[in-house]
């Protein structure tokens, strides 16, 4: 939204702070049945279809309309769900999921192994003849099949070790969807009456685009062992209503028209909390934002120049500009919950100094400009603000200006995904790619360093570093997760010395703005909220 | 005009409405083909997926977006000259079932925008040639100038604001409900009040400098008698045309006005079809878009000759209208 409309809204809203009084409970309340919940989401444009199709809005939707094998907290550690225990190989190849009795579909049939496996097979393989592709995050390259061994017990198959299987099972797009869903014709996909799953919540309504009215189920009682709640929901019914502008969430949420509003601009929050809402920003595992740094683009092959990047950045006023304390400080490339993220903030600290150090060994001399020189070349890039992270233009636009101050000149392009997609991928004069990736197993960062076994090649650099090689590997056939958890810190270490990624703040794509009545909600390890135990205060 | 004359005059006009939705849907393929990417791509290539561009070619082969524009282009025209709408890459459904749940909405929305500017553009004309001249006339000379200053989203900002989140006459979480239609219909419809308020006010005035028009007021008669029956039905003529012309703007404004007030429409349709690059969804709504004012063209031409008797005589003489 631009500016002045924002200015308008705020300036206007401000006689209604006067009217408005604040519902706060202070005090803990017993739980309590029924009522119904609104939830403000920017976009539900994704559509219902499988796999890719849930994306960031419409995964919190199936979070309550579907069930997972497994539950994965904030610390990415599994817990039953659908899946009663699991077996796993010495060789970590082969799985077998035990399944609960007695959960079912919301059109009657059962979560068996059939359509267990069924799920499985869709997110490893997709179906092209549908125009379904695989699940990204799934190991399908790795993958060689489930079998169903009786009504309860499935049995998935890797070609080697797949550390990363179990916790994907918690994935916000690994869900549970019907036999009967899974088989539409491909124009039928998205037709969310006929995209059935085992949820705490069935479909009331919906209007594509626009809303989603969901029911609790009342025979429910096949949640995630591990959260307090069991049995049905309590809340009766919960309504997700679409309402694009960030701006009139807010406004919408003061107002006491919704109980929760997902996605407002930090800068807007404080007024807000002022009035005794709260902003829940839950741990999600994945990298933290920053730019992966493409050596091939020009001047990136020297170290030094990666490096005094890394110095020349001041997290703490990135934290202070564009966030609030509900945003904390990045310690190395991994969110600060994943428990493989090593405390690496030496490598990370604002150091002006000795970036122009740095630079001028690498021959770059400051001109009359400011900018730094080296012979004709200028140091000067384009950088492309990421068009999937709402907060991406204001951190770059405090970066521009910091690397100003070392005599780099960044200049900030911002453009829409198509854009992006067609100027930043694939694009070797541009060096540095924004990221932002969530993932529930750390082996994630295994399949960026390098471009082996279809690997993500984050720094172009193919399979020439024998380091990265070696980690790579290391990380992609480790089998104990502890032994893992080493390689991976030594990853996190060569990676930010090398500057080879450079952090700039906590990736918090998901921050549910709600009013004090809301209680009892639970968040998967990706963030995603789960309202199968919440309710709302009295 | 007679039969003979008009069934040519009917098929001419319906051929050249076909050309036109059919170059309308073409010249909207041919944009959307030089613009960078496409919404498989978008999708997928999401730094979050982690998928390289050969797992995505065998998806992208599937919507045959790999294929030269030409041969897309003609799949597309043939299928659409058959009624065949496609489907939607991003919400994988038909186009004609999100069209026909659209648009209702955005029917509602326009109609009602339409009555609440004709019925404000009456009140201010009315105003202009009632209220006393030298404050009241001016006041409701310079209220279409003022509104058209004001952008549609700017007055729904100020009516959310005010009327659903202080007053709260309507909730944003309704937005079909009667009162939020209104209030959505008077952001859409105060812009375009102020053009026919406009035009109308110009021609109040020049019907109010005729002969016979100081003749019926020599003749005692009331003002508002005067108004309705001297002065209005002869100004009537350019607001049909205005009318005509303003529901091309009520398309458009109910992108800005639907998106703002939360109303699922053929706005917002367009709003999220543009933004994922949804192809067979944007180029139904171009045709439609085009189907909406040919039609809205061959009505106003229609209307005419029952407004002003002197087209009916040229009509009926064979003369062009």
């Amino acid at each position: 939204m631009p500016l002045a409309r924002r200015a308008l809204l705020t300036l206007l809203s401000g006689s209604a702070a006067l009217l408005a009084a604040p519902a706060v409970a202070q005090t803990a309340s017993p739980r309590r049945s029924g009522g119904e919940l609104t939830f403000l989401i920017g976009s539900l444009d994704s559509g219902w279809g499988l796999n890719e199709k849930v994306d960031s809005y419409t995964g919190i939707v199936w979070g309550q309309l579907a069930d997972k094998i497994v539950h994965v907290d904030d610390k990415g550690e599994a817990t039953p769900w659908i899946a009663e225990r699991w077996e796993e190989n010495a060789g970590q190849s082969e799985f077998i999921l035990h399944l609960r009795a007695g959960p079912s579909f919301a059109d009657g049939s059962p979560v068996d192994a059939r359509a267990v496996a069924a799920n499985i097979e869709l997110w490893a393989r997709g179906d092209t003849s549908r125009g379904v592709g695989r699940l990204g995050l799934f190991p399908s390259s790795t993958y060689k099949g489930s079998e169903v061994l009786d009504d309860r017990r499935v049995r998935v198959s890797f070609t080697r070790p797949t550390l990363s299987f179990i916790p994907t099972l918690g994935y916000h797009k690994t869900v549970l969807r019907s036999l009967a869903s899974l088989n539409l014709k491909a124009e039928e996909l998205g037709n969310l009456d006929r995209q059935i799953g085992s949820g705490p919540f069935t479909l009331q309504s919906w209007l594509e685009g626009d809303h989603v009215v969901l029911r609790r189920r009342p025979d429910y009682n096949w949640g995630p062992q591990a959260l307090a709640h069991q049995g049905p929901a309590s809340l009766e019914r919960i309504t997700f209503k679409v309402v694009k502008d960030a701006a009139i969430r807010a406004a919408a949420l003061q107002a006491g028209q919704a109980q929760i509003a997902l996605n407002i601009a930090p800068h807007e929050l404080r007024p807000l909390k002022a009035r005794g809402i709260r902003a829940v920003a839950p741990d999600s595992l994945g990298f933290v934002s920053g730019f992966s740094v493409n050596t091939r683009a020009p001047f990136f092959d020297d170290v030094r120049l990666r490096q005094a990047l890394q110095h020349a950045i001041d997290r703490q006023e990135i934290l202070d500009t564009v966030f609030t304390e509900d945003w904390k400080p990045v310690t190395t490339l991994l969110q600060p919950n994943v428990p493989e993220a090593a405390d690496l903030s030496a490598l990370l600290a604002y150091d002006p100094e000795k970036s122009n150090r740095l630079l001028e060994e690498a021959g770059w001399q400051r001109g009359a400009d400011g900018i730094r020189a080296r012979g004709s070349d200028k140091l000067r890039f384009n950088l492309f603000a990421s068009p999937w992270v709402g907060t991406s233009k204001q951190v770059d636009e405090v970066i521009v200006q910091q690397l100003q101050k070392v005599g780099i000149a960044a200049r900030l392009q911002v453009v829409d995904i198509a854009t992006f997609n067609a100027r930043v991928r694939n694009n070797d004069s541009v060096p540095l790619r924004e990221i932002s990736r969530s993932f529930l197993d750390a082996g994630v960062v295994g399949n960026v360093l390098t471009d082996a076994d279809r690997g993500d090649n984050w720094f172009k650099l193919g399979q020439s570093n024998e380091t990265l090689n070696r980690l790579a590997q290391d990380i992609a056939t480790a089998v104990d997760r502890r032994s893992r958890a080493e390689t991976l810190k030594e990853a996190q270490r060569y990676v930010l010395e090398q500057g080879l990624f450079i952090p700039t703040a906590q990736l918090n794509q998901r921050l549910y703005v709600q009013a004090g009545t809301v209680k009892g909600e639970a968040y998967s390890g990706g963030g995603y909220a789960l309202y199968h135990g919440a309710w709302l205060d009295a | 005009m007679s039969r003979q004359s008009f069934l040519p005059f009917a098929a001419r006009r319906l051929g050249h409405a076909l050309v036109v939705i059919l170059l309308a849907y073409s010249f909207t393929f041919l944009i959307i083909s030089v613009l960078p990417g496409d919404p498989v791509s978008n999708m997928l290539l999401d730094p979050e997926n982690g998928f390289t561009e050969e797992e995505i070619a065998p998806i992208i082969a599937h919507y045959g977006l790999d294929r030269p524009v030409l041969e897309q282009w003609w799949r597309a025209i043939s299928r659409f000259a058959l009624g065949d709408l496609g489907i939607s890459l991003r919400a994988s459904r038909p186009v004609s079932a999100m069209l026909l749940e659209a648009l209702p909405s955005t029917l509602v929305l326009a109609g009602t925008a339409m009555l609440v500017a004709l019925l404000l553009a009456l009140a201010i004309a009315y105003a202009s040639q009632s209220l006393p001249r030298r404050w009241g006339q001016g006041v409701a000379r310079v209220l279409p100038a003022l509104s058209l200053s004001v952008p549609s989203f700017v007055i729904g900002l100020v009516l959310i604001q005010v009327f659903a989140f202080q007053l709260g006459l309507f909730r944003i979480t309704d937005p079909n409900g009667a009162a939020a239609t209104v209030f959505a219909a008077l952001a859409l419809g105060i812009p375009v009040s102020a053009q026919i308020a406009e035009v109308l006010i110009a021609n109040l005035d020049h019907e109010a400098g005729q002969e016979y028009f100081a003749v019926a007021r020599a003749r005692g008669l009331r003002l508002s008698q005067l108004f309705a029956r001297h002065q209005l039905r002869p100004s009537a003529l350019p607001v049909v045309t205005m009318i005509a012309v303003s529901i091309g703007e009520l398309l458009g404004g109910s992108l800005i006005t639907e998106t703002i007030f939360g109303r699922k429409g053929v706005g917002s349709l367009v709003q999220s079809a543009v933004v994922t690059q949804d192809f067979p969804v944007l180029q139904s709504l171009v045709s439609l878009a085009a189907v909406v004012f040919v039609l809205v063209n061959l009505a106003a031409d229609l209307l005419y000759p029952l407004l002003d008797p002197r087209l009916r005589r040229r009509a009926a003489a064979g003369r062009p209208a």
